[in-house]
């Protein structure tokens, strides 16, 4: 009944509850895998999971189709996880890296391991270069977007993802998936 | 947020790839968030009603205040010299407080007149339903805008110029009812109304002893439940009610009635469970031996468990309500209104706790168990009643209310109160007896 994203829209903004447990039924792993990425526990992720999918449950209204309905959960997600790492970002102040790692990794090394192998890897990143790893990598932010949506200057931005890159290439080159260029 | 999934091709291969990996990336996550959605879905289900209800209501209330201040300001009639009609056409002493038809004599020298009665005792005839129309300077002002010459009692000169005036009733006037005498009614009415319950803690320690909010939940628990937080979330009445009313001096009336309350809200309970198991096992041959090996051995064989649970139950409470009222009439045409106020006694009737996503009773409370509520509590009411004359005798009403409850509706020595308030709508019939 509720396959399409038309349905579970319509029957979200009436607030039928079989919609709604359909609607996260259908994407909620996606989301959760996106929650993992910007947090270190599992608790947490789900918190954000719970928080997100209220909020989208109480704005479903203001969905009007300009986006696809994942993007625009997706985007939720994000709002939700960053308002959550937002005060780490404070506790623990993010100093520009100099040291740059200009290393390339083969793509077929990502086909190696499986999406939970790789979740784990973002999330033992340190707090600050993960967000930023997340939002540059993965979301699609560029640097100055991030220096202006976190209140950090661009070059830590781009720092603190050189970081990232770094301390992940380690890690996949621990598997001897690593090739240098 | 404007950029984000813009890859574009100059981005560095290494966060492509970290990207292409990412995309249809899935885990599922644990049962337990599903649930907890559904909870506090439920949760903001009952708060966002309670926000209507209190809207609406205050609302409905605001219309009514508007609507008499705005009829008392057009109760000074603005032209003193005016002629009057009565029912039969002919001119109406100031002092003559016989029954009319439509709106009535507005002030000592403004008058309201039914047309068919001009129409049926003149030459102009016509069939039409009943209306009102005003008469004012020998003009006969017609509910159509539409303005008219008295030319005698029993005729009119149908000449159409601007309207003058509209024919808005002048209230608060001493012969502007619809029967003009004491009369009664029998009403029925349905409504709902917001459920703030107020809850406040009073006694932790008493409340643990008699098992918190939820002890419908915690009797299945096994093992000593101490309960470390409880709450009370606002919630909503539905109400049925019957009632018969009364004028008992000339503008006041008195109203009772019989109401039946169903009241639902949501109760968060924070316990925990300790567990005490004895990991090496009894001998039970003889039940004496049994005893006394368990009072030597227990301190150094048992082991104690703590589990620590939240939940969140739905609680129904069903209640009948006996309310009395007074009111006041501002309006009593075609459109009547009210003000009234009075007290509420509440009787429990008993209770029941459901898990939020399923109706099945987890337990069911009556006035014989030791109930958390007390049999009678007592409750004060203010609400407008708006009435519109629909037919003959009966009249459709609208009622905005607001309740707050005198007392607390939970027994003294549970170790917390809860002093509930809230408003509401009714809405119903009312048949006019005379």
């Amino acid at each position: 009944m509720f396959d399409s994203d038309k349905f579970l829209i319509k029957g979200c903004k009436k607030g039928t509850p079989k919609a709604q447990e359909a609607l996260y039924a259908k994407y909620s792993k996606a989301m959760y895998a996106v929650a993992l990425r910007y947090v270190k526990g599992i608790q947490e992720a789900e918190d954000i999971l719970q928080e997100s999918f209220i909020k989208v449950f109480e704005n479903i209204e203001k969905f009007r189709g300009d986006s696809s309905l994942p993007y625009w959960i997706k985007r939720i997600v994000v709002n939700t996880a960053l308002n959550h790492q937002r005060s780490k970002l404070f506790l623990y102040p993010m100093v520009d890296i100099v040291n740059l790692d200009d290393r390339v990794v083969n793509e077929d090394v990502f086909s190696e391991f499986s999406h939970q192998e790789l979740i784990k890897m973002i999330m033992s990143l340190p707090d600050g270069c993960r967000i930023i790893f997340n939002m540059y990598a993965i979301e699609g932010y560029k640097h100055h977007e991030i220096a202006a949506r976190l209140k950090i200057s661009e070059g830590t931005s781009k720092s603190q993802y050189s970081r990232a890159k770094k301390l992940l290439i380690k890690m996949l080159e621990s598997k001897d998936h690593v090739k240098y260029g | 947020m404007s950029n984000m999934d813009s890859h574009s091709s100059d981005r560095e291969p290494f966060a492509n790839h970290w990207r292409k990996a990412m995309e249809e990336a899935e885990i599922t996550p644990s049962d337990s968030v599903w649930s907890m959605i559904a909870k506090s879905l439920d949760v903001l289900k009952y708060r966002h009603r309670a926000q209507i209800y209190g809207l609406v209501a205050a609302i409905a209330v605001l219309i009514a205040i508007s609507v008499s201040i705005q009829s008392q300001w057009l109760g000074i009639d603005p032209y003193p010299e005016n002629i009057y009609l009565s029912q039969n056409g002919d001119q109406n002493p100031p002092n003559d407080t016989s029954p009319l038809i439509g709106p009535r004599m507005a002030s000592n020298k403004l008058y309201f007149l039914d047309l068919n009665e001009v129409y049926s005792n003149s030459e102009h005839r016509k069939p039409g339903k009943k209306s009102s129309s005003l008469a004012m300077d020998r003009k006969i002002l017609s509910p159509d805008k539409k303005e008219y010459q008295l030319l005698n009692k029993n005729s009119i000169d149908k000449r159409t110029i601007a309207p003058i005036l509209a024919s808005y009733p002048v209230f608060f006037l001493k012969t502007n009812s619809i029967t003009d005498k004491d009369h009664s009614w029998a009403g029925i009415n349905i409504g709902r109304s917001s459920f703030n319950p107020n809850y406040e803690m009073i006694n932790a320690g008493d409340m643990l002893s008699a098992g918190g909010l939820n002890p419908g939940f915690l009797r299945d628990q096994g093992g000593t439940v101490t309960s470390l937080n409880e709450n009370m979330l606002v919630g909503i009445n539905r109400k049925i009610e019957v009632n018969l009313g009364m004028t008992i001096k000339e503008r006041f009336v008195l109203e009772g009635g019989l109401q039946y309350v169903q009241t639902e809200l949501v109760q968060q309970s924070n316990f925990m469970v300790e567990t005490i198991s004895y990991p090496m096992s009894m001998p039970a041959q003889n039940p004496s031996a049994v005893a006394e090996n368990t009072n030597k051995g227990v301190q150094k064989t048992q082991e104690i468990a703590y589990t620590n649970t939240e939940t969140e139950l739905e609680n129904r409470i069903d209640f009948a309500s006996v309310p009395l009222r007074a009111g006041f009439i501002f309006l009593d045409q075609r459109l009547s209104l009210r003000v009234n106020a009075g007290l509420v006694t509440n009787f429990y009737l008993g209770n029941i706790h459901r898990s939020l996503d399923d109706p099945t009773p987890l337990a069911e409370f009556t006035t014989s168990d030791n109930s958390l509520y007390r049999n009678i509590s007592f409750s004060g009411q203010t609400g407008v009643s708006l009435g519109y004359r629909l037919l003959q005798n009966i009249d459709v009403t609208f009622e905005p209310n607001y309740t707050q409850s005198f007392q607390s509706i939970t027994r003294s020595y549970m170790g917390f109160s809860s002093v509930p308030n809230g408003f509401g709508v009714m809405a119903g019939v009312r048949y006019n007896f005379n």
